[in-house]
């Protein structure tokens, strides 16, 4: 026998018992596609977080003072933090957000005090559009991202260089609140960075450390300091030494832990509904097996018609062998098409999810700067965090491999009733009713 | 997988002034019936010589069917000897039974026994799916057989867009396609009408003329002994007698 007649025979006999067919292919592609749709997300995902932190240099260490703590974040902390032995570089900053109005529009974002000198340091890809840096004495210059200078949903610039625009808060720290405004020059608009996410460079402004001083009334206190190791492995090293000065009254933020942390729990998750699907095709392969033995049980005598011809025993098992790979072989395929949808609508879904969940439109960097999450650019950057931003990536590799294990597994669960059809005395089966 | 080695492989053991095609020495089959052994064939010897149209006769119980089986490579003896064309059947595996089956030997059922999905055609071609015969050779030699048979406007049908006369005529048909030494027929009027029967035996008769093959019919259909080379009476497992009409051949 050829093996294409086999598969021939194989396919009208399946084409038989359309239904069942369907049916049985289709628990295959639900554990095909589960797979397929989980691993496309997580390395997509995983992806995502890369690009999101991918302006920041990645050993950097973030510390902020506590929430519970007294310390005053003045002059010497960073002094101190700056003579550790594994600390390369300590930047103090000082940031709130605030509203800044230019002619008729208006837009909120972060503004950060920090010497500018040392943003290479911060961000390694960081280049100027046009103008220049703000030098540390300048009281009255400001630096803007490349989205804020140019909107990606306006058509005319937000401002542009040289032009004086209008810094607005609401100070909460006297008696009463009382709206602070300061005109500031644009003298320089960083080139587009095109990574969101934590730090968003792209949708800040930056000043001197002395103009927000006086400007944000901070006094002599920062919001917290950018701490740059010696090397990406002297990080947990540098964070270690500055908890060992200040103990619990600094919190420290490690770029490799968060990172740690998200691949941490995007694994974990895989793991999960990885095992389900990995379940689902166990419980397909028991599937194509009992289809295939309700199939040899129903066709005995056809058996016996096929045995008394001259077909071998080994044809016989070659014949219903062919069935079961072609319900893992179409089973396969189908889940692996369906995967690629499913990991297009994940995203969707999980946004929706954390949307939901999450606290929305809220002004940032209010009091002391808060915490992590007081990063970032104002609304604009509660944008970029949609995770709809994440764009499943396909393994062409991996999905070759999930395909080839359907139909492994249905070749294994048709082994049996395949042998025992291949192993039928031909009289007995031609006697069958 | 090798099929059509088997005229190699098995050869033909008898010299050629020997002419039975069929033979069995002393033919025993015992079956077990829970733990009763029961003897459905007792030292059964006969020559069935090439090219002869055979009917079997004999009551229920007799051991027809066991004997047609044995014949058929699809059972093996107790003790004895079945020999299909030179070949003793009793020293074969499953797998060398399965090649003589496919080489030498055509099945035509009482119940037709076509595969119910497969069209007309598919079905007279099927035993040469075992033989790995190519598609195109495989559909003339069918679709030949089927012209023979008299079925050419019929060959896309199904078997149950079919009479019972013309599937009947599919599973002859069938049965010819891999050019066997032998044809065994069970009861092949068994289901059918008196008028499709005459046919049926004059089909049978016709081709055993034409083709020169061996054809060995299990039957209580009075109209095969007309035409028959030679009766074999059952009785109880043993041949009561034998008659032989030489004047056909």
């Amino acid at each position: 026998m050829i093996f294409t007649d086999a598969l021939s025979l194989a396919y009208k006999a399946l084409r038989d018992r359309k239904l069942r067919t369907i049916l049985t292919m289709l628990m295959v592609a639900i554990g095909a596609g589960l797979i397929t749709a989980l691993n496309s997300t997580g390395a997509g995902f995983s992806a995502y977080v890369t690009r999101q932190l991918g302006s920041l240099s990645p050993d950097i260490i973030m510390v902020m003072p506590s929430s519970s703590s007294t310390l005053r974040m003045t002059e010497g902390v960073p002094r101190t933090i700056q003579f550790l032995p594994d600390v390369y570089s300590a930047i103090p900053f000082v940031q709130r957000g605030l509203t800044v109005k230019s002619g008729a529009s208006t837009r909120t974002l972060t503004i950060m005090g920090i010497d500018q000198a040392a943003l290479p340091l911060l961000y390694p890809n960081v280049a100027l559009a046009e103008g220049e840096y703000v030098s540390p004495s300048d009281q009255s210059g400001i630096l803007l991202g490349y989205n804020v200078a140019y909107p990606q949903d306006q058509v005319t610039p937000f401002a542009r260089l040289g032009q004086l625009v209008t810094a607005e808060y609401v100070d909460y720290g006297g008696p009463r609140p009382t709206t602070v405004q300061r005109a500031v020059r644009v003298v320089g608009i960083l080139r587009y960075m095109g990574a969101g996410g934590f730090i968003n460079v792209d949708s800040m402004a930056f000043v001197s450390v002395a103009a927000a001083r006086s400007g944000l009334r901070r006094g002599d206190v920062f919001s917290g300091i950018f701490v740059k190791p010696r090397s990406l492995d002297q990080a947990d090293a540098a964070a270690e030494e500055i908890r060992g000065v200040y103990g619990n009254n600094l919190t420290i933020f490690s770029l490799k832990d968060i990172v740690q942390i998200i691949q941490n729990v995007i694994g974990a998750l895989v793991l999960f509904i990885g095992s389900i699907a990995a379940v689902s095709l166990l419980v397909a392969t028991v599937g194509i097996l009992a289809t295939m033995y309700t199939s040899v049980t129903e066709r005995i005598r056809e058996i016996g018609i096929t045995k008394s011809v001259g077909f071998t025993d080994r044809d016989i098992l070659v014949l219903f062998l062919s069935e079961a790979f072609i319900i893992g072989a179409v089973g396969g395929l189908l889940g692996l098409l369906g995967g690629v949808g499913l990991s297009y609508a994940i995203p969707f879904a999980l946004n929706s999810l954390v949307s939901g969940v999450a606290p929305t439109g809220s002004p940032m960097g209010g009091g002391q700067g808060g915490g992590f999450g007081s990063f970032g650019g104002g609304g604009g950057s509660m944008g970029s965090f949609s995770l709809t931003g994440i764009t499943p990536v396909f393994e062409a590799p991996f999905m070759a491999e999930v395909w080839l294990f359907c139909l492994s597994l249905a070749v294994v669960g048709g082994l049996y009733p395949a042998w025992r059809a291949s192993r039928l005395n031909p009289i007995a089966a031609l006697r069958h009713e | 997988m090798g099929g059509f080695n088997i005229t190699r492989e098995l050869g033909s053991g008898l010299g050629p002034a020997v002419q039975s095609v069929v033979e069995t020495v002393g033919l025993t089959k015992q079956y077990l019936l829970g733990v009763v052994p029961v003897l459905s064939l007792d030292n059964v010897s006969m020559k069935i010589a090439a090219g002869e149209l055979v009917v079997i006769l004999g009551p229920s119980g007799s051991g027809k069917s066991t004997l047609l089986n044995m014949l058929g490579a699809l059972d093996k003896p107790t003790r004895g000897k079945v020999l299909i064309d030179g070949v003793d059947v009793s020293t074969l595996d499953s797998l060398e039974m399965a090649r003589l089956r496919l080489r030498k030997i055509g099945f035509v059922f009482q119940f037709f026994n076509l595969i119910p999905r497969l069209t007309a055609l598919e079905n007279v071609e099927f035993p040469l799916i075992a033989a790995g015969m190519g598609r195109r050779e495989r559909r003339d030699v069918a679709l030949g057989l089927l012209a023979s048979v008299g079925l050419q406007g019929r060959v896309d049908h199904r078997p149950s867009e079919l009479s019972g006369g013309e599937q009947q005529r599919v599973a002859i048909a069938r049965s010819l396609v891999n050019d066997p030494k032998i044809v065994l027929m069970d009861e092949p009027t068994g289901n059918l009408d008196s008028k499709t029967s005459a046919e049926t035996k004059a089909l049978v008769e016709r081709l055993n003329r034409e083709k020169g093959q061996t054809f060995i019919v299990v039957t209580h259909n009075p109209v095969f002994r007309e035409s028959a080379d030679h009766i074999i009476y059952l009785l109880d497992g043993r041949i009561d007698r034998e008659e032989f009409r030489g004047e056909r051949t």
